[in-house]
C-alpha cells in the first residue's frame, strides 16, 4: 500500500477538508436545493434489485473526491493535488451538485478511485489490480456509457499504463452474467439508453435537414440535395458541433443559465481562465498528453450524447481535467506572470465569488418565481 | 530569372484570385440578397438625396451622421455611393456596386497586410485564397456593409502604419486618414482603433521610439481627424446610437439581473445595490461566446433559419486548421504573432458590449487575423501529415478534399438557394413589388395607405414603406425636404402616401383609397370579393402582402 502521509499532508488534508464543509454549510443556507433524494445505481434496476444510495452520501463521495484529487495530483506533480483540491472544495459546479445529490459525482467518484489504482500499480499491483476490477464493475453498472468507454480506456491503455490482461479478464468475467440477465429486460435497456443517449432525438434536426433538401429540390438542384443535404451528412454534422460546444471555453468559463440553480454562475471562474490556459500550453510538453486528453474526450461522450448538450452536471466527470490544468498553470503563475496580473486575476475570482453568492442569494428566488409564472 | 518568376506567379495568383473574389461578390448582387433592406434604402435614398441636392432627407448640409431612421448612421458609405448613382442611376445594383468593389480590391489589399505581418509570401496567398471564398466576406460584400468598407480602411490604415513605423514618413498621413476614416465608417472601430493603438504603440515601442518624430506627426494629425466624431460621440447625435446599443439594454441580461432583488437580510444588499459585476460576467459570457464553436462554423452568419445548421462565419474544414494555426503561433513560429492575437483579441470588444446574440457584423474587424490564422494553420497540417502521418497520407488527403467540397457545395446552396428562401423577410421582401405596384397605379387612388407591419408569425416587424417609395419614385429630394409632411400619433403622411397601421373595421369605408398590409392587418375573410387587387408572396412561398380597395 501507499506509504502513510506526512505531517504537512495531514494538515494539507484537515485544512482543504475544512474549506470543502464550509463552503458547502455556507450554501446550504442560501439554497432550497439542497435534495437529499436517494438515487439507485442505473442498470441494476433491470435486475429487479436496484441499489439504492441515499442522498446523504453523496457530500461524502464529494469528500472523497476531494481526497482522490489531491493524492492523484499530488503524485502527477508537486502541490498539483493541493491547488486542484482548494478548486474542487470551492467551485461553485462541484457544491451544487455534491448537495443536490448528483449520481455524477458518484461517478466522478469512481473514475478518480479507477485512476488512482492505476497510479498504484506501479507500487502495489495486488491493491491495484482489486481496486481497478471492483471500480471498473461499479462503473459500468452505474452509468451505460461506461460500457463502451472503460473497455476503450482498458483495451487501448490510453491512459498509458499497463493494465495486466488478468484484470480485463476478470472485469469482463464479472460482467457477463448480470449483463446477460439485464438483456432479458429489453425495455429497460432501451429506457436507459434513451435517457443517455438522446442527441437525435431532437425533432427539429429531421425537420431542419427536410427543409433544407426540399428547398434544393424545388429549386431544381435534386441532386445536390442527396449528396450533400444528406440527412447522415447533417446529423454527423450536428455531432460535431455538439462535440465542439463541449470543449468551448465558454461552456465552463461563463455564466450558464442551465446550471440548476446557478443562473449567473461560471462552473469555472474567469479568473481561472489565464492559469487554465498556461497549465494546457504546459501540458503539451507532457509526453503522456495524447493518451490523457483522448481519455477527456471519452469522458466527454456522456454529456456530447445528452439530449440537451452541454448538459454541465454529466460534465462533472470532467472537472478534475480542469481542476488539474489550472492546478498545473497555477505552480506555473509566479514565473512567467506580473505581480500586477495576478493581483488584477485574484481580485476578478474574489468579486466573481462573491457576486455569485449574492446572486444566488438575492436573485434567484426571484428568477425562480419569475420564470414559474 | 527565378525570382522574376516566383514574384509573377504570385501576381497571378492574386490576379486569378480576385477576379474569382470578384465574381463571387458581384454576380448578381442585386437579385441576391433577394430584396433591398431598410438600412440600404435609407443609405441609398440619403445618397441620392445628398448628390442632387447636398442635404439629407432632413434637409441637413453635408452631414457627418445621417439621422435617417432615428439610428444616425455613419457617413463614409452614403457618400461611396454617390458617384455610382451618378452614373448608374439609383437602383440595387448602383448602391451596392460600391461596397462589392471594394469587397473585391480588398483581396490584393489584405495580401499587402498579411506579407506585411508575417513576412511570409506562402501564409500570406493561403490567408488571401481563404479570404476570396470566405463565407463571411461574400455574404457582407453582396449588400450595403459599412462595415466592410471600414475592415478595409483599417487595412489600408495598418499597410500605412507598418510602413511608417519602419520610417517612412510618406506613409504618416495616409495611415492617420485610413486610421481615422474606419471610425467614421463603423462604430466599432471607434472603440477598436483606440485601444488598438495603444497595443500598437507596446508592440512596436522600440520601432516607434527610434521614430519618434514620425510617429508624434501621425498623433497630430489623427487626433485633428478626429475631433469632429468626438464632438459628435459626445455631444452630438451619435451618442443616441451608442446607448441604443450598449450590452445593458440586452434583453437576456435585463431578464435575468435588472430586477428588484429579493433580499433575504439587510447584509447583501449593500452588495446587490449594482448589477455592475453582473454585467461584467455577462460581457465575459459573450466575449467567450464570440468564440463559440455554433458561432464560427455552424450558424454565425444568421442565413438560415433558427434551429437549421446553416453558414457559420468560417467553414467547417477550417476547424483543424484554426486550432493548428492557434497552436503555432503559441509556439512562437509566426512574425508578429502578439500583433495577431491582439488584433483578434481587441477585435472582439467592441461586439461583445453590445445587445443582442453574437454579430457576424460588429465582429468583422477580426475577419482578417482569422483568415492568417487558419492559413497558418493550413500548412501546419499539411507539414503534420508530411511528418507523422505520410503514411496515411493520401487517404487523408482524399477525405479533406472531399470534405471541401461538400463543404463548398453546401455554402453554395444556402447562398443560391436557403438564403433566399429563409431570410426574404429580414430583406423586406415584398415592399418592392407593393411599391412598385402603388406606383403604377396612384393616379387611380386619392389616397395610398401602407401598414409598416408585417411578419410570418405575427406582425412584429415594422417597416419604413415610406423609405421604399421614395427609393423606388426616385422622388424629387428638394420636394422632399421642404414640403410638407404630417406626423401625428402613429402615423406619417406625405403627398398621397400614408404609413399607419390598417384598422379594417373603419378603413373598409374609404373609398377611392389604396390600401397596402400584410395578411395580419387585411385579413382575407374580411375581404369582399374583388377587393383583392394583388397577393405579394415571398421566396419561401408565405404570404407577405395584400393590395386592397374597399368597394362600394
Amino acid at each position: 500500500m501507499a506509504k502513510s502521509i506526512s505531517k504537512v499532508e495531514f494538515f494539507q488534508l484537515v485544512a482543504i477538508l475544512s474549506i470543502f464543509v464550509l463552503a458547502r454549510v455556507f450554501f446550504i443556507s442560501f439554497l432550497n436545493v439542497v435534495s437529499f433524494g436517494d438515487k439507485s445505481i442505473l442498470i441494476l434496476e433491470l435486475l429487479n434489485n436496484p441499489v439504492i444510495l441515499p442522498g446523504w452520501v453523496f457530500p461524502l463521495f464529494g469528500i472523497g473526491n476531494l481526497f482522490l484529487i489531491y493524492i492523484i495530483g499530488n503524485k502527477l506533480e508537486k502541490n498539483l493535488g493541493l491547488f486542484a483540491a482548494i478548486l474542487y472544495a470551492l467551485s461553485s459546479w462541484s457544491i451544487y451538485l455534491d448537495m443536490s445529490g448528483s449520481i455524477f459525482v458518484f461517478l466522478t467518484f469512481l473514475l478518480l478511485l479507477f485512476f488512482f489504482g492505476l497510479q498504484l500499480l506501479e507500487k502495489d499491483k495486488l491493491t491495484a489490480k482489486v481496486v481497478i476490477t471492483i471500480v471498473s464493475i461499479l462503473l459500468i453498472y452505474t452509468n451505460i456509457l461506461m460500457v463502451i468507454i472503460l473497455p476503450i480506456l482498458l483495451i487501448c491503455k490510453i491512459s498509458g499504463y499497463k493494465i495486466d490482461n488478468k484484470i480485463i479478464i476478470t472485469i469482463i468475467l464479472s460482467l457477463l452474467l448480470p449483463l446477460f440477465l439485464s438483456f432479458n429486460n429489453f425495455a429497460g435497456i432501451k429506457n436507459i439508453l434513451n435517457n443517455n443517449v438522446g442527441i437525435f432525438q431532437e425533432v427539429g434536426l429531421i425537420n431542419g435537414v427536410n427543409t433544407l433538401q426540399g428547398q434544393t429540390r424545388e429549386s431544381g438542384y435534386g441532386l445536390l440535395a442527396r449528396l450533400v443535404e444528406n440527412r447522415y451528412f447533417y446529423l454527423g454534422d450536428f455531432f460535431v458541433l455538439t462535440v465542439l460546444k463541449n470543449i468551448s471555453l465558454g461552456t465552463y468559463f461563463s455564466p450558464q443559465e442551465k446550471i440548476l440553480g446557478f443562473s449567473f454562475s461560471a462552473p469555472l471562474f474567469i479568473g481561472f481562465l489565464v492559469p487554465f490556459l498556461m497549465g494546457l500550453s504546459k501540458f503539451f510538453k507532457n509526453p503522456n498528453k495524447l493518451g490523457f486528453f483522448a481519455i477527456v474526450f471519452l469522458l466527454l461522450l456522456p454529456s456530447v450524447l445528452a439530449r440537451r448538450s452541454p448538459d454541465l452536471e454529466k460534465l462533472l466527470i470532467i472537472s478534475p481535467f480542469f481542476f488539474f490544468m489550472i492546478a498545473y498553470g497555477l505552480t506555473d503563475v509566479r514565473k512567467k506572470m506580473s505581480v500586477v496580473i495576478i493581483l488584477f486575476l485574484v481580485v476578478i475570482v474574489v468579486i466573481q465569488g462573491v457576486t455569485t453568492i449574492t446572486d444566488i442569494a438575492t436573485r434567484e428566488p426571484q428568477r425562480a418565481h419569475i420564470f414559474k409564472e | 530569372m527565378k525570382n522574376l518568376l516566383v514574384r509573377y506567379q504570385v501576381f497571378i495568383f492574386l490576379v486569378a484570385l480576385t477576379l474569382i473574389g470578384g465574381l463571387l461578390r458581384l454576380y448578381q448582387n442585386d437579385k441576391n440578397p433577394i430584396s433591398l433592406s431598410i438600412d440600404e434604402v435609407a443609405f441609398g435614398y440619403n445618397a441620392y438625396s445628398v448628390l442632387k441636392t447636398g442635404r439629407d432627407e432632413y434637409g441637413k448640409f453635408l452631414p457627418i451622421t445621417f439621422k435617417s431612421v432615428g439610428d444616425y448612421k455613419n457617413p463614409v458609405v452614403v457618400y461611396t455611393m454617390i458617384p455610382s448613382i451618378y452614373f448608374l442611376g439609383l437602383n440595387a445594383f448602383s448602391i451596392r456596386l460600391p461596397t462589392a468593389l471594394i469587397a473585391t480590391l480588398s483581396i490584393p489589399l489584405f495580401y499587402l497586410l498579411f506579407v506585411l505581418i508575417t513576412r511570409n509570401k506562402k501564409y500570406a496567398i493561403g490567408a488571401t485564397l481563404l479570404l476570396a471564398i470566405s463565407p463571411w466576406h461574400i455574404y457582407y460584400s453582396r449588400y450595403i456593409s459599412d462595415h466592410l468598407i471600414a475592415l478595409a480602411f483599417v487595412v489600408c490604415g495598418m499597410i500605412s502604419f507598418l510602413k511608417m513605423i519602419e520610417g517612412k514618413k510618406f506613409w504618416v498621413i495616409p495611415a492617420a486618414i485610413f486610421l481615422v476614416g474606419s471610425m467614421y465608417t463603423y462604430h466599432a472601430e471607434r472603440l477598436f482603433i483606440p485601444i488598438f493603438s495603444l497595443a500598437l504603440i507596446v508592440l512596436y515601442f522600440r520601432q516607434i521610439n527610434a521614430n519618434r518624430k514620425i510617429f508624434l506627426l501621425f498623433v497630430i494629425s489623427a487626433c485633428i481627424l478626429v475631433l469632429p466624431l468626438v464632438y459628435s460621440t459626445i455631444f452630438g447625435p451619435d451618442k443616441a446610437r451608442v446607448q441604443m446599443t450598449l450590452i445593458i439594454k440586452d434583453i437576456e441580461f435585463q431578464r435575468n439581473v435588472a430586477f428588484k432583488t429579493y433580499s433575504i437580510n439587510n447584509t447583501y444588499q449593500f452588495l446587490t445595490s449594482t448589477n455592475a459585476p453582473l454585467l461584467f460576467f455577462y460581457w465575459v459570457r459573450k466575449y467567450l461566446y464570440y468564440i463559440h464553436p455554433g458561432f464560427l462554423f455552424y450558424s454565425g452568419l444568421n442565413m438560415t433559419t433558427n434551429g437549421i445548421l446553416g453558414l457559420g462565419i468560417m467553414y467547417i474544414f477550417e476547424i483543424p486548421w484554426l486550432i493548428l494555426g492557434i497552436i503555432t503561433l503559441l509556439k512562437k513560429k509566426v512574425l508578429n504573432y502578439r500583433l495577431i492575437f491582439a488584433w483578434v483579441l481587441i477585435g472582439l470588444i467592441p461586439a461583445s458590449l453590445t445587445l443582442n446574440e453574437q454579430h457576424p457584423s460588429r465582429s468583422f474587424l477580426i475577419l482578417p487575423m482569422t483568415l492568417l490564422i487558419s492559413s497558418v494553420g493550413m500548412f501546419s497540417f499539411f507539414n503534420l501529415i508530411k511528418k507523422n502521418l505520410s503514411k496515411y497520407s493520401y487517404p487523408i488527403y482524399f477525405l479533406f478534399t472531399l470534405l471541401i467540397i461538400w463543404n463548398l457545395l453546401f455554402a453554395f446552396l444556402v447562398f443560391k438557394v436557403h438564403f433566399p428562401k429563409q431570410k426574404g423577410e429580414d430583406f423586406m421582401e415584398g415592399t418592392k413589388e407593393t411599391v412598385e405596384y402603388a406606383l403604377a397605379n396612384q393616379d387611380k387612388y386619392q389616397e395610398i395607405v401602407f401598414d409598416p407591419r408585417r411578419g410570418i408569425y405575427g406582425p412584429d416587424i415594422v417597416s419604413i414603406p415610406h423609405m421604399y417609395i421614395l427609393f423606388y419614385s426616385k422622388y424629387d429630394p428638394y420636394k422632399y425636404q421642404t414640403e410638407e409632411k404630417i406626423h401625428g400619433n402613429n402615423f406619417t403622411s406625405f403627398d398621397k402616401y400614408t404609413i399607419r397601421e390598417i384598422d379594417w373595421r373603419v378603413d373598409r369605408n374609404k373609398k377611392g383609397t389604396l390600401f397596402i398590409g400584410s395578411p395580419w392587418s387585411l385579413q382575407e375573410k374580411n375581404l369582399k370579393e374583388g377587393e383583392i387587387l394583388k397577393r405579394v408572396y415571398l421566396s419561401g412561398g408565405d404570404l407577405a402582402f395584400l393590395i386592397v380597395s374597399p368597394k362600394p
